[in-house]
């Protein structure tokens, strides 16, 4: 499932923010954002490959914590 | 004719299967297919249920220096098959080194195809470049599987023009759902909305040597690759009309 479909959150706030000329907005939903954070923090590699901005704080932490 | 090519990001990720069963999806809407194995493995021939035995193709042409269309099978009206044949390891490799040195080889053959054909469907090895030099692709299509092997080879990927797409996606693993999340915020647009599922009727249509839009017209994986055929539609229709200037 598309999440740009119409009648999605996600497509009525891409509406929105061409209706108020916002489209140069750097936006996430800060659900995906929270499902994203997550996904990371589950997986080491993923957590190792993710983009350092990307990180949620406990992912972060994992390589200073002592074998 | 639109030309695309498939390829797995690695190996093993179901290419041969998607090739025949994207190729019966467009045909089904009325196009005009050609289905070309450029892989030495020769696996796809058996999705168009030609005899195992059959050693002919257009590589096996080539080296026997007959005529490479005689090896063209015709699986019904608008839809063909070219097998790559049967070859030698030996055999394989010095295919390799000419098609090294032959990289107009596809181009002035697709230029004979054209007015027979609405699309030609490459199936492309990952690591001969001789062999996937099919010539510029229309469209490029890049397989995946969501998994760790694939997400740690996507790192430092650039696949210039290349679309990514998910395949024997199963939406009940934890893994494969987190790796889609990332990769649909990761690569936006680079990665093809429509997935094709985890479906064992993908396995089984090859054990029945049918594509699965044939053998289990009904299944999931059939119906993602009737969506995705027509996305291939609408991408040769944006790139028909970027063409001609018209905006899309």
């Amino acid at each position: 499932m598309r999440n740009d479909e119409p009648g999605t959150s996600e497509s009525d706030i891409d509406a929105l923010r061409q209706r108020l000329g916002l489209s140069g907005l750097d936006y996430l939903d800060l659900s995906v954002r929270r499902e994203l954070e997550q996904a990371i923090a589950r997986w080491p590699l993923l957590a190792e490959l993710a983009p350092r901005a990307a990180l949620p704080s406990g992912a972060a932490s994992r390589e200073e914590v002592p074998a | 004719m639109t030309s695309l090519g498939l390829v797995g990001l690695r190996g093993g990720c179901g290419v041969s299967s998607l090739v025949a069963g994207l190729g019966q999806a467009l045909h089904a809407l009325g196009e005009r297919v050609l289905l070309v194995d450029l892989c030495p493995e020769n696996l796809l021939r058996l999705h168009g249920n030609l005899p195992f035995a059959d050693e002919g193709g257009w590589a096996r042409s080539l080296l026997d220096q007959r005529l490479w269309a005689d090896s063209l099978w015709q699986l019904r009206e608008g839809l063909c098959l070219l097998p790559y044949g049967r070859l030698a390891a030996a055999e394989q490799g010095q295919l390799e080194r000419f098609l090294l040195g032959t990289p107009e080889f596809w181009s002035t053959r697709r230029a004979e195809l054209a007015a027979h054909f609405d699309w030609l469907l490459f199936d492309m090895p990952q690591r001969l470049a001789g062999h996937a030099a099919a010539g510029p692709l229309d469209l490029a299509l890049r397989v995946l599987e969501a998994d760790a092997a694939c997400h740690a080879l996507l790192q430092g990927w650039t696949g210039e023009g290349e679309s990514l797409l998910l395949n024997r996606f199963d939406p009940t693993r934890a893994l494969q759902r987190d790796l889609r999340l990332l990769w649909q915020q990761s690569l936006g647009s680079r990665l093809v909305p429509q997935c094709v599922h985890a479906d064992e009727a993908l396995a089984e249509a090859l054990a029945n040597k049918l594509p699965v839009g044939l053998y289990a017209p009904h299944s999931l994986a059939a119906q993602d690759l009737n969506s995705l055929a027509v996305w291939c539609l609408a991408a040769r229709a944006r790139q028909t009309a970027a063409q001609h200037g018209v905006s899309a």
